[in-house]
């Protein structure tokens, strides 16, 4: 990928295949999320669901002890990860101590952000995606473009060509015979994986239970076969009691995918039990921080309630041309333009923010309510103040503003404008402005009060 | 890392407030709101049965545990079943004789290589939520995990009087349903296995079963 959000930008808007996949996808993910709406007081699901995640969060110590202790107490060995490092360092170490030769996954978004898969490859284990979209990925060498469709930038012809390179007979560009193919080949993988590792969609403390909400079953597959199950977890992915889950799986799936329930809804609490045929004998969960509490205490807390839907993808006029791939990084969309940065902490990722019109089809979309047009403008902020833009480009608005402070400098540059405005030749308006533009054609300006005077209103 | 010193960090960051200037955060609501649906619903079994038919579920209704016969002979017609997993649930005991006089096979109940090449899994249900039309099926009753996930064709066997309206009905009780905790794995199972990973084309039948019938006994 090319270094700037500009040029991978520019990159992605001249692929037309690659635009029209994104915006059939998200139409059909926002259609079906607007059609399959069954609930009457979804606003007020909304606040409360914004409420109740910014209370759990201003109160995560607590409850992450909660759910430690009833973890533990079922059975399951708690570990904590205060970066991407330690987390990659005890996934392996769990199975090196197995000897593990084969790792199967579900769809985590956090391995990605942690590049799990890396590490476990480099200590000589196989790992196998199985979430369909992260298979066609993980085959094609590629990373998600979207949290929930993560292949959806991709055609079927070239699902066909990705799998075709490792089928024994060609296969079609038939999505059902491409996924017939990977219903066999990851069967294989399932019976024979030594550990199984996924995310977690929600935690809940009080009974130390984990959620894994997919459609495929691969997440229970995951969770039932192999004898080891490690949950790899960040840390405000988390609620204290089962009320609270009820409100926030009621919210989830509707705004994802336009489900009521996703097929799967996992619950998994502690390793199997005596008396029972199969599951894991042994349960591990890894609670990673990885810079989430930078934004503890901060104007971006409330960036940490997000519940990972994806809606905000679905419905930004940006996200909706560039794609994934031009954010360049785990999380895109509005919530990967704020999330990114904050997490890096180091001031990298913060022109993701101008990826952006700040037009709030985000926050209408999410469905904990987090402001996301208000933490995108503060990220620009900072980015100003810590020298984003060029000298003469902040010049230029610091005397903006300080002109339009002023009744009379007002009047002067509105008629200067005026009477510019015509006489401004094409020429001179800036050339990467005008590249895939047309320059607008001065027309004169519209006079109020001359057509109140002239009884035009 | 230790737990507190994992925990020591977030704690001193929580001392300060969160600022959120245009849109305050109001307090946690004392009760979570009720689910109100657009939908009126008159009886949760009906509800049930065109929600799970919806999502491509087979329902089929009996009055008795005598009833199953019938549907169990139609569902080994239709997908050739010649062999079949049974779980330990309450609801399907004493239907291994069933399965056995209608010619179909039955192999224990093992880890999930020794049931990969049966044909049908029969497990029962714990319950049902009508509005979604899930069924719930509970590890610790069935004895394990792989019977509802293995075979390609799952058949669950639920008493009309366990359906339920909504999740909340489940999750929001949870603590009289179980009152020494949950069991290690619980599942709402929401019609057969789907994707639309490739162009957004349902695709039915990924990993999990590929078709889900459900037997509503009692009614």
């Amino acid at each position: 990928m090319t270094a700037n959000l500009r040029s991978r930008t520019a990159t992605a808007l001249g692929n037309p295949g690659l635009r029209k996949a994104i915006r059939d996808a998200t139409d059909r993910f926002t259609t079906h999320r607007e059609e399959g709406l069954d609930l009457a007081n979804f606003e007020e699901l909304r606040r409360a669901a914004r409420a109740t995640r910014a209370a759990i969060i201003a109160d995560l110590p607590r409850i992450l002890g909660t759910f430690a202790d009833a973890a533990e107490g079922v059975g399951a060995e708690v570990h904590w990860a205060g970066d991407a490092a330690e987390a990659r360092a005890i996934v392996t170490g769990i199975a090196t101590a197995h000897g593990v030769e084969l790792a199967v996954k579900a769809k985590s978004m956090l391995t990605e952000e942690i590049e799990l898969n890396e590490a476990l490859e480099t200590a000589g284990i196989e790992v196998v995606e199985t979430d369909l979209g992260e298979w066609i990925i993980q085959l094609a060498g590629q990373k998600p473009s979207h949290i929930i469709g993560p292949s959806l930038h991709l055609s079927k012809e070239d699902v066909a060509e990705i799998f075709n390179r490792r089928s024994d007979r060609p296969l079609p560009a038939d999505p059902e015979a491409l996924c017939a193919f990977a219903r066999a080949s990851l069967r294989e993988k399932f019976l024979a994986a030594d550990i199984g590792i996924t995310g977690c969609n929600f935690a809940v403390a009080e009974t130390g239970t984990v959620i894994l909400v997919t459609n495929e079953g691969n997440g229970r597959m995951v969770t039932s076969l192999p004898p080891v199950h490690v949950v790899v977890m960040g840390m405000e992915r988390i609620v204290e009691t089962w009320d609270q889950l009820d409100l926030m799986m009621n919210l989830l799936p509707r705004s994802a995918t336009g489900q009521k329930l996703s097929v799967y809804t996992t619950q998994v609490t502690g390793p199997r039990r005596s008396g029972e045929t199969d599951g894991p004998e042994e349960l591990h969960i890894v609670i990673v921080d990885n810079g989430r509490s930078n934004l503890l205490g901060t104007e971006f807390q409330e960036m940490l309630n997000c519940i990972r839907c994806g809606a905000c993808l679905n419905v930004c006029p940006v996200y909706r041309q560039i794609g994934g791939h031009a954010y360049e990084s785990v999380y895109s969309g509005p919530m990967g333009a704020v999330l990114t940065p904050l997490l890096a902490a180091t001031g990298t990722s913060l022109d993701l923010a101008g990826a952006s019109t700040l037009c709030g089809a985000c926050y209408d979309a999410c469905p904990v309510q987090i402001p996301l047009q208000d933490l995108l403008l503060s990220l620009r902020r900072i980015n100003a103040d810590t020298g984003g833009p060029a000298w003469s480009e902040r010049a230029g608005w610091k005397n903006w503003a300080r002109a339009w402070s002023r009744p009379g400098m007002y009047r002067k540059t509105v008629t200067a404008a005026r009477r510019g405005s015509g006489a401004l030749p094409a020429g001179l308006v800036p050339k990467g402005w005008r590249s895939g533009r047309t320059v607008p054609e001065a027309r004169g300006t519209y006079d109020l009060r001359k057509a109140l005077r002239d009884g035009k209103i | 890392m230790e737990r507190q010193a994992f925990l020591r960090p977030i704690e001193t960051a929580l001392t300060a407030p969160p600022v959120s200037k245009s849109h305050p955060i109001p307090p946690a609501p004392a009760e979570i709101p009720e689910l109100v649906f657009i939908d009126p619903m008159d009886d949760p079994i009906t509800t049930f049965a065109d929600n799970a038919a919806g999502l491509g579920v087979e329902v089929r209704f009996a009055a008795d545990r005598a009833g199953l016969v019938p549907i169990i002979d139609e569902l080994a017609r239709n997908e050739a079943i010649e062999s079949a997993v049974l779980s330990f649930d309450p609801e399907i005991e004493g239907l291994e004789s069933t399965m056995v006089a209608l010619g179909i096979e039955v192999v224990p109940f093992g880890s999930g290589v020794d049931i990969a090449q049966v044909d049908l899994g029969v497990t029962g249900a714990a319950g049902a939520i009508a509005r979604t039309g899930s069924i719930v099926v509970d590890s610790s009753r069935a004895g394990g995990r792989g019977a509802s996930l293995v075979p390609p064709v799952h058949l669950a066997v639920v008493e009309s009087a366990a359906i339920d309206a909504t999740t909340s009905d489940w999750w929001r009780s949870m603590a009289e349903r179980y009152p020494s905790g949950p069991p290690s794995q619980l599942v709402f199972i929401s019609g057969p296995s789907r994707s639309a990973d490739i162009e957004q084309t349902l695709t039915v039948g990924v990993h999990g079963p590929k078709r889900v019938w459900v037997a509503v006994v009692g009614r």
